[in-house]
């Protein structure tokens, strides 16, 4: 690496650059222009959603309808099945007149109902953490001071460096242009990793700090 | 298209284009159907009380969701709707020609109610003889009858009106209706001498609901749904059309105040009117959810409706630009999500009627299911009013592209119309077999529906297709799902 000037001092090399902006339109802005210049693994942090930052950020759309539905209806299925299995095949009772057949569905529509409920929230719940690579308890992004106040009244970029177009200085410059009032490397020095690896003990040393950026 | 703060003037949304003369399609339609309803009303005019209320409802139903939609969006007070709301409002005022469409189903009462004085003289209806077969056929077997003080009831006339089929088979209330009329009608022969007890015990139930169900009481209560129902619609069209030209945000504000009071108006005098209207076409059936079944169906026609109309405007010009895709899909959003709700309202009334299977609640799936033609009806309903548009506008993707929104939209408007004829029309031949569709349906359904439309579209070119004096109206036009 021949840039090793813009990485913190004592420090590896860049996991990613952030860029501060005051405002939520320099912010959207700055979007639009890294998804115009072809990159992909960037993203922005912002104290309140900020509409149309979606498209500016060309991002498609979410995947996990795709994943919910068909969990949704499997759960209605697997009610179905069960109820029938249950009342008419394994342990036929006849229940208030009704007969011990499909012919009574309707008193298994509230459970197939429930259960479809129920793995669809499984499904959004547990879906939405897969798709974000959750839990994920360390991102090098938390060693920037600054970073804090994204929940305030700052608005941020970050560019990972595993992005293809990612260039140390051809990403430094892009940023530059668009005049932040602070643009920063940052290092990954697994150091929050490492804190909850000791945290947990020795017990489990392996594999605490989740996948690399 | 990026409009600006003030290039919102007053004449940007008019009515123009094709759509200017949507009235006169309305009119001519109108026309056709009340000639072809008088025409009707010479040759069989209990037929002709039955369609009009029919066709009546449909449009009544579509018109009130309209205004509940109105009242949601100031309850709310919700932003992004700012640019579909003037013509909900239209939608809803379309309720003040309801009255005049009202006056044949009140002088048609006499043919519609069986719990009216003279219901005994109906030619055909025989509304008591048929709540008992279906009564009498919906218990089981070797179970006493329930007759409560009626000592008329012996067992052995108990035993020889049980429902024939093989011992120990347990009949399920909505199956093997067939049969049951026949079965009625020669137990009815050989006690030819006995006064019918179910006719006396009809009697008595409609000697106590004789306080409800009466000639004034109904005219009254009638009086004071139009009452409501006009006075809520022009009030909200009247702030917001009076906030066009005088751009002032407190009238935004007093529709706001308004509207928690009239969801309790507008709650109370439908759910009645469901009553009066529908259900007590069977006065001897209740169901205490009738009346948010009615307000369901009512509020996701309405949506279809919006959204069609709001499809149209748009595509055709005037309101090119004021409604977005965005807009499209949360009108498609809420619609999905009444759709389940009536689906919800309806499948529970069902159910609870179903297993408790008390005979004086089954009678109403009875008359709508062991009678041909509906069957095949309910089944319908069951897949046209839930099961295909509930798949067909479930994804995101169906509901953000406009051509697909619109077959959605389409059929939940065309199947609200099925719902209404089947919840009005097996009341026309009670538990008889051989209920046939006549033209006078269409007729009817036309005139009301065209007078209703030409009412509408004339009132739409009179105001700007866009409340612009709504200080949200900029949020709504830049309006985005996040």
């Amino acid at each position: 690496m021949t840039n090793m000037q813009h990485v913190r001092e004592g420090e590896s090399e860049p996991a990613l650059l952030l860029a501060e902006f005051d405002t939520a339109g320099e912010c959207l802005h700055a979007a639009e222009k890294l998804r115009d210049a072809g990159y992909t693994q960037f993203d922005t942090h912002t104290p309140f959603p900020v509409h149309g930052m979606d498209q500016a950020m060309g991002l498609s759309d979410s995947k996990l309808g795709l994943i919910v539905f068909p969990i949704g209806l499997s759960g209605t299925a697997l009610a179905f099945l069960m109820m029938h299995w249950m009342n008419n095949i394994d342990y036929p009772i006849i229940i208030g007149g009704k007969p011990a057949s499909v012919a009574s569905l309707p008193s298994m529509v509230p459970i197939m109902f429930e259960l479809t409920i129920l793995l669809s929230a499984f499904a959004t719940v547990l879906g939405m953490f897969g798709l974000n690579r959750l839990p994920r308890h360390h991102h090098p992004i938390f060693n920037s001071a600054r970073f804090e106040s994204f929940s305030n009244d700052k608005f941020f970029v970050s560019v990972e460096a595993t992005d293809p177009k990612f260039h140390v200085d051809k990403t430094k410059m892009l940023l530059e242009d668009l005049h932040p009032t602070s643009l920063e490397f940052i290092a990954d020095d697994n150091e929050g990793g490492q804190d909850l690896e000791s945290a947990a003990g020795a017990n489990a040393p392996t594999n605490a700090t989740g996948e690399g950026a | 298209m990026s409009v600006s703060n003030n290039d919102t003037s007053n004449n940007r949304w008019l009515l123009t284009g094709s759509w200017a003369g949507a009235w006169k399609v309305c009119a001519g339609l109108g026309v056709l159907g009340a000639i072809g309803a008088v025409v009707g009303l010479q040759g069989d005019s209990r037929r002709f009380a039955f369609s009009w209320l029919f066709a009546f409802i449909t449009v009544l139903t579509v018109a009130l969701g309209a205004l509940f939609f109105v009242l949601v969006q100031h309850l709310t007070s919700a932003g992004w709707s700012v640019t579909v709301r003037r013509v909900a409002e239209v939608f809803a005022c379309g309720v003040v020609v309801m009255i005049p469409l009202f006056f044949p189903v009140a002088a048609s009462m006499n043919q519609l109610f069986p719990w009216m004085s003279d219901h005994s003289a109906h030619d055909e209806g025989h509304p008591h003889d048929q709540h008992g077969a279906a009564r009498e056929h919906s218990e089981q077997p070797g179970q006493p009858e329930h007759r409560g003080a009626l000592e008329i009831i012996t067992p052995a006339y108990a035993q020889e009106h049980a429902p024939a089929g093989p011992p120990g088979h347990v009949v399920p209330p909505l199956h093997g209706e067939a049969g049951a009329a026949a079965n009625h009608m020669s137990s009815h022969a050989a006690h030819a001498g006995l006064p019918d007890p179910h006719a006396i015990e009809h009697a008595e139930l409609m000697e106590k609901k004789s306080a409800y169900l009466n000639r004034s009481r109904f005219g009254i209560f009638a009086a004071i749904y139009f009452a409501i129902w006009t006075w809520l619609a022009l009030r909200f069209f009247r702030h917001s059309t009076l906030q066009d030209t005088t751009k002032d945000p407190k009238l935004t504000l007093k529709s706001q105040g308004f509207a928690p009071a009239a969801t309790f108006l507008f709650a109370l005098s439908i759910t009645f009117a469901g009553v009066d209207w529908i259900m007590s076409l069977e006065p001897t059936w209740f169901s205490t959810i009738f009346g948010v079944y009615i307000f369901g169906g009512s509020v996701v026609s309405s949506y279809a409706l919006l959204i069609l109309v709001t499809l149209g405007l748009r595509s055709s010009g005037p309101l090119s630009g004021a409604v977005t895709i965005e807009h499209f899909h949360d009108l498609g959003k809420l619609m999905f999500g009444f759709l389940v709700f009536w689906a919800y309202i309806g499948f529970s009334q069902f159910m609870l009627i179903w297993y408790a299977a008390l005979p004086e609640e089954t009678t109403f799936f009875h008359n709508r299911w062991g009678h041909a033609p509906w069957a095949t009806v309910s089944i319908g309903l069951v897949v046209g009013h839930f099961v295909v548009p509930f798949f067909w506008t479930i994804s995101r993707n169906f509901k953000r592209n406009l051509n697909l929104l619109y077959v959605g939209a389409l059929i939940i408007l065309v199947m609200h119309v099925v719902d209404i004829y089947w919840l009005v029309m097996p009341n026309f031949r009670l538990g008889q077999d051989g209920f046939a569709f006549h033209w006078l349906d269409v007729a009817c359904l036309l005139a009301v529906g065209g007078t209703y439309g030409t009412f509408v579209f004339l009132l739409m070119k009179r105001h700007s297709l866009v409340p612009v004096g709504d200080p949200r109206l900029e949020r709504s036009l830049h309006f985005q799902n996040a």
